[in-house]
């Protein structure tokens, strides 16, 4: 894989990353706010299940992406591309 | 909550998990939820139902969120754009609200920002209940003064819409009788277009326009060989009109030996081609008009009379403009937008003396003339505001001028725009100008006369 290509891969990596993230944190505010209303379990559970699946792609999604910049570490680009891709992930977690 | 009630929402993202996420939350709130995948088929479906709100992802598939609010506007489709965006595109969300989104939400879709989606909707949903209810006033307010092609809301002109409506759906002929310019065609238009041969051709023939041997050709087409020169066979007008209306104008025109031949199309509903053997069958429905003095035409015998009783099953009249003259202010405004925007130009109406003027005017040309006299004034205007100048006639302008010349020392050097009309009443304005300050003689009172004489 050339630099170009690793920034590119980095970026997409970045999006999908977020919405996965998006995914967890839309799924479990749909559960919490039934479960507050003391909604039935089973209107809860496919919400959960969901986040959980989001939050796996995230995991896998982190790991892949972390393993090219380390992969890269030597490329000042694709540092470059992963400093500016990178904030939108971090933003994620720390409201989630 | 019945589901009919419920304020329809477009989530349309091509995250599943965001879209089924949303969609609960949103149908939790008592919103009936769809979800599209991406932003044509948001598109779709927003063509063929009202959604008060759509939520777009800004990154999608197909369509985009920008291209979507674009489409939505160019299209004119009725929606409040909500617009999610990741943070990298906060500067095409700051764009979508320039091009008319309602707002945006930044992701990540933390609790908090799916709280401010919550409380954006309600407020995005009464915006377009606002925008529904006018365009509801807007239509209704349409149909108090438009009639399809026709413009007007005097009692006259309702009188005309409602035969308008009796006869249409009927398959009877109808004569119309008004000056000219008043919109004889865009009344023979309005039956067709009423009628239950709404779908079928409309075709408009000016019997006065053409010499007596290309009108007979026009009407009722010829064969190969029929004359000199035709090299081809040609159906006529009524061949042309099969299964719609034929509209014949100016019909009293017409030369008397073409009257026979047209009376008899018309009773036997059949057609001889000229150089034609055989009889062709039509279907059609006959409007025709006339400018002309019916009972001095059937008199001099310009007119047959069993002509005339085949066309004149329901006869309508249509008054001149001096007749309806509560409409000659909403025909001004109404050609003074159009003008305005046919030549570019941004004109926000008549000065005072102007309306003075086009009040006094007695309009012998009826609405074109109106017409004409506004494009005219749009076209020479040099401010944003139409004045007396720009809209009055040249010859009056001039009558005007020599009328002042010739006025006392102690006249106003400048006579003013009304003085300077040809009245429509003797009551209103003094008479000073030649012919053209007469008042028009006082047609007929009737709007119709239906059934023989």
């Amino acid at each position: 894989m050339n630099d170009r290509d690793a920034s590119a891969e980095l970026r997409q990596l970045a999006h999908d990353v977020r919405n996965a993230l998006n995914g967890v944190a839309v799924n479990l505010e749909v559960a919490r706010s039934r479960a507050e209303r003391g909604a039935d379990v089973r209107q809860v559970a496919p919400f959960i299940e969901t986040a959980v699946q989001q939050l796996d792609a995230a995991t896998r999604l982190h790991k892949r992406y972390a393993d090219l910049v380390a992969d890269f570490a030597e490329t000042p680009g694709v540092h470059r591309t992963a400093r500016s891709a990178d904030s939108a992930p971090a933003d994620s977690n720390s409201h989630s | 909550m019945a589901a009919s009630t419920k304020a329809r929402i477009i989530v349309a993202d091509d995250e599943q998990a965001i879209t089924q996420g949303l969609s609960a939350i949103l149908s939790d709130e008592g919103y009936d939820v769809s979800i599209c995948g991406d932003g044509q088929k948001a598109l779709d479906e927003l063509q063929s139902g009202d959604y008060g709100v759509v939520l777009a992802d800004l990154m999608m598939p197909k369509v985009d969120g920008l291209s979507l609010l674009k489409a939505l506007q160019d299209k004119g489709i009725p929606t409040e754009c909500i617009i999610i965006t990741g943070q990298a595109t906060v500067d095409s969300a700051v764009q979508a609200m320039r091009e008319g989104a309602y707002d945006y939400i930044e992701k990540p879709l933390n609790s908090e920002k799916l709280n401010r989606l919550k409380a954006l909707i309600p407020k995005a949903l009464e915006k377009y209940a606002i925008g529904q209810k006018n365009r509801e006033l807007a239509s209704k307010l349409e149909t108090l003064t438009h009639y399809g092609e026709l413009t007007g809301q005097s009692e006259e002109m309702r009188a005309v819409y409602q035969i308008i409506d009796a006869v249409a759906p009927s398959s009877a002929s109808v004569l119309i009788l008004g000056e000219s310019g008043t919109g004889k065609e865009l009344v023979a238009r309005a039956v067709h277009s009423k009628s239950d041969r709404a779908k079928g051709p409309f075709f408009a023939l000016n019997c006065a326009a053409l010499p007596k041997d290309i009108l007979e050709n026009e009407l009722f087409g010829h064969e190969k060989g029929a004359f000199t020169g035709s090299i081809n066979e040609k159906p006529g007008a009524f061949e042309m009109a099969d299964g719609g209306t034929i509209f014949l104008d100016e019909v009293a025109e017409m030369p008397t030996d073409i009257q026979v031949k047209l009376l008899r199309a018309i009773e036997s509903r059949t057609v001889r081609r000229l150089g034609g053997k055989k009889e062709i069958a039509v279907d059609i429905r006959i409007v025709a008009a006339t400018n002309m003095d019916l009972q001095k035409a059937l008199a001099e015998g310009e007119l047959r009379e069993d002509l005339y009783y085949r066309l004149a099953v329901v006869e309508l009249f249509l008054p001149a403009l001096r007749e309806r003259v509560s409409d000659i202010q909403l025909l001004a405004n109404e050609f003074l937008l159009r003008f305005s925007r046919q030549n570019s130009k941004q004109l926000n109406g008549f000065d005072e003396d102007a309306w003075a003027w086009i009040h006094a005017y007695h309009w012998p040309g009826n609405v074109r003339e109106l017409k004409n006299a506004v494009e005219r004034a749009v076209i020479m205007a040099r401010g944003p505001i139409v004045t007396v100048q720009d809209i009055m006639p040249r010859h009056l302008r001039l009558a005007a001028a020599v009328a002042a010349a010739s006025a006392p020392a102690s006249t106003p050097a400048v006579v003013s725009a009304p003085a300077a009309a040809p009245a429509r009443s003797a009551e209103k304005v003094s008479h000073k100008k030649a012919e053209a300050s007469k008042p028009a003689a006082k047609p007929k009172s009737k709007t119709t006369r239906t059934g023989k004489r």
